[in-house]
């Protein structure tokens, strides 16, 4: 249960008018994350959903399922339930569930065809997630090797960070994981709608 | 997608960032500004609230209901505390995004 009272119960316009209204559009009640980003849009939930929508849905050298692997891969690094749950289901509808289970949740073998990039990728991000300051430019070795430039890894860097962010918060207010269901409802409706609501 | 649009688009995730610790460290908030700043760059927290900035940084998972009463006993709002949460938080992300400028900033 998130652990702030005022989140729960909602606060202003935002809780009144949009609750109900993202209630529908996420196929029922509305989730514990999307709680907190509607309690004081304007110091959180908005601009963090403009940074969302750019990192992980405006134009880029990786693909949308790719960089919502990235996020799924960091989340999985802080083991935060509610943030693996979602974005693991995002990367899985666009790359597939073999893919997700080779690289996010690490129960398996990448399939065939999965390429050296995306694996190089998320390994990286997975070390930057641990100890940012303890990495050295030999860590880039692996990403040059693969053909992965400067401005992809800023890229990926990015979706790393608004990961970090999110795990955190959610972490730390009590944000509980969906279940498959939720976790389907929010993927779809993230899909077809973006971040920036 | 060309090097242009590319450009661009990478122009508006550093923007749309900034905009994110703009709203954090100077939007309407309880906390003051100052506090606010310094858990965005990750400098000494104030003595009360270094027990919560320290389980956010670590990932967020340690923090428990305990955390926010002690907080809430000492004082602080809720506001506060999910400015505190959410000040930490960004630091986080902003920490990550400057250590990857780090390595690429140096010889390969």
């Amino acid at each position: 249960m998130i652990r702030l009272r005022s989140i729960r119960r909602g606060r202003g316009v935002a809780a009144r008018v949009m609750g109900p209204v993202l209630g529908v559009l996420y196929g029922g009640s509305v989730p514990g994350f999307v709680q907190v980003l509607m309690f004081r849009p304007a110091f959180f939930g908005k601009p963090l959903g403009r940074y969302a929508d750019a990192v992980l849905r405006g134009p880029g050298r990786w693909t949308v399922g790719e960089r919502e692997l990235f996020g799924a891969t960091v989340s999985a690094a802080n083991v935060c339930s509610y943030c693996i749950g979602v974005h693991a289901r995002i990367a899985a509808d666009c790359l597939g569930d073999p893919v997700v289970d080779a690289l996010v949740h690490r129960t398996a073998e990448p399939p065939d065809g999965t390429g050296s990039a995306l694996p190089a990728m998320a390994e990286f991000l997975r070390r930057l997630s641990r100890d940012p300051d303890a990495l050295t430019a030999a860590d880039l070795a692996p990403l040059r090797a693969v053909g992965i430039g400067d401005d992809a890894v800023r890229e990926a860097a990015h979706a790393a960070a608004l990961l970090e962010i999110c795990n955190r918060v959610a972490s730390a207010l009590g944000v509980e994981g969906m279940g498959p269901q939720g976790n389907a409802r929010a993927a779809a409706m993230l899909l077809r709608r973006g971040y920036d609501l | 997608m060309d090097a242009d649009d590319q450009a661009s688009a990478a122009a508006t995730r550093d923007r749309r960032f900034r905009e994110l610790v703009a709203a954090v460290v100077h939007g309407a908030g309880v906390l003051p500004v100052a506090v606010r700043e310094s858990l965005v760059v990750g400098t000494a927290p104030p003595d009360d609230l270094a027990g919560l900035v320290a389980k956010v940084a670590g990932g967020g998972l340690a923090v428990t209901d305990d955390d926010v009463a002690t907080l809430r006993a000492a004082g602080y709002s809720e506001d506060a505390v999910f400015e505190c949460v959410v000040a930490v938080a960004v630091a986080a992300g902003g920490s990550r995004l400057r250590a990857v400028e780090r390595l690429l900033a140096e010889p390969s």
